[in-house]
């Protein structure tokens, strides 16, 4: 009972820690909140059978990895990819931008929208390296070995997504 | 190394993975240190917008992923319940008064016909015989005109002849 009670406490608490976490790689990685929501719910269902199962796990890096794996899964949906080929504009409108002047306001919302318009035109991979890579601090061996690639290919897929995507700031300015 | 770095290079340098030579450049080429900080500051400026959440997508677009989750279940129940309605006039039992006709059409349709066309066909064939000719001539003539006026020639208005049967 006492063990059981444990796995309960630890989970919650790894869910408390990772879930921003994890949500935020989804929303990256699908950019539809809808669909982010789902496969994070995914991983944590995921993370709750192998939790139960499993010890000594970096459940950190674990949870990254997975969700990698369940948005590439997401996006192998032949629904999704219609979808995402449809609708890949931006509303600007939507954007959100606190505490500045409307020009600014302005200003910023084209600049995020140009980035993350850059982004979602990358392939899959070079969202997946630059995600692990740039954002999640992860080294290029780690990021090869997750992703099943040369440490050579990451830094290959690396460079066209960081120069991909400084053009589109670049085009902006 | 007197080559200034490439943008790879600048770009390993900032991700850890930069050499010592290439570190001693970019300490002493000052154009190198410059663009070293653009690629900073972008990547500084795109990993704060990637951190947000994406921007919102239109209303159109929620109804489109709603359309897209719910079509194909429609779809499907429809192909469903249509091929089950096929498959039910297919297996249905054939109504006793049809059973002797299974296979043979033409006895059917020799029936079907009989029953339409029944009745005095040579009787209704004289009176058509009979009325033809002096309905054409009446409505030919123009003249008022009996019957025995047809028959005699003398008919000067067709109308006439189609009231008066004397």
């Amino acid at each position: 009972m006492n063990q059981v009670a444990d796995d309960s406490s630890d989970y919650d608490e790894l869910y408390r820690t990772h879930h921003a976490h994890v949500l935020r790689l989804c929303r990256l990685l699908l950019s539809d909140p809808h669909e982010a929501d789902d496969v994070s719910q995914e991983v944590f269902l995921k993370l709750l059978r192998e939790h139960r199962a499993a010890h000594d796990v970096a459940w950190g890096r674990w949870l990254t990895t997975v969700t990698v794996n369940a948005c590439r899964d997401r996006r192998r949906s032949g629904w999704w990819k219609w979808w995402r080929e449809r609708h890949g504009n931006f509303d600007e409108a939507e954007l959100r931008w606190m505490g500045m002047t409307p020009e600014d306001a302005v200003s910023s919302a084209e600049t995020a929208n140009h980035i993350w318009t850059a982004f979602r035109a990358l392939s899959v991979r070079q969202q997946e390296v630059f995600a692990l890579r740039q954002l999640e601090g992860w080294s290029t061996d780690e990021v090869a070995a997750t992703l099943g690639l040369s440490a050579g290919t990451v830094k290959r897929h690396l460079y066209r997504a960081v120069h991909h995507l400084r053009s589109a700031i670049r085009g902006q300015r | 190394m007197n080559q200034c770095l490439s943008e790879g290079a600048l770009l390993g340098v900032l991700s850890g993975d930069g050499t010592t030579t290439m570190h001693t450049h970019l300490r002493l080429c000052a154009d190198c240190a410059e663009r070293y900080d653009a690629l900073t500051n972008d990547l500084e400026v795109i990993g704060a917008v990637l951190a947000q959440p994406p921007p919102q997508t239109s209303l159109v677009t929620r109804v489109d992923i709603w359309l897209l989750r719910w079509v194909p279940a429609v779809v499907a129940v429809v192909v469903l319940v249509g091929a089950g309605v096929v498959v039910n006039r297919l297996l249905a039992p054939v109504p006793a008064e049809f059973a002797a006709y299974r296979g043979s059409t033409s006895a059917l349709a020799a029936d079907v016909s009989a029953a339409l066309f029944a009745g005095d066909d040579a009787s209704g064939g004289t009176q058509l015989a009979y009325e033809a000719p002096y309905l054409q001539a009446a409505l030919e003539a123009g003249l008022l005109c009996t019957q025995e006026r047809f028959f005699s020639g003398q008919c000067t208005d067709s109308l006439s002849a189609l009231f008066d049967t004397e």
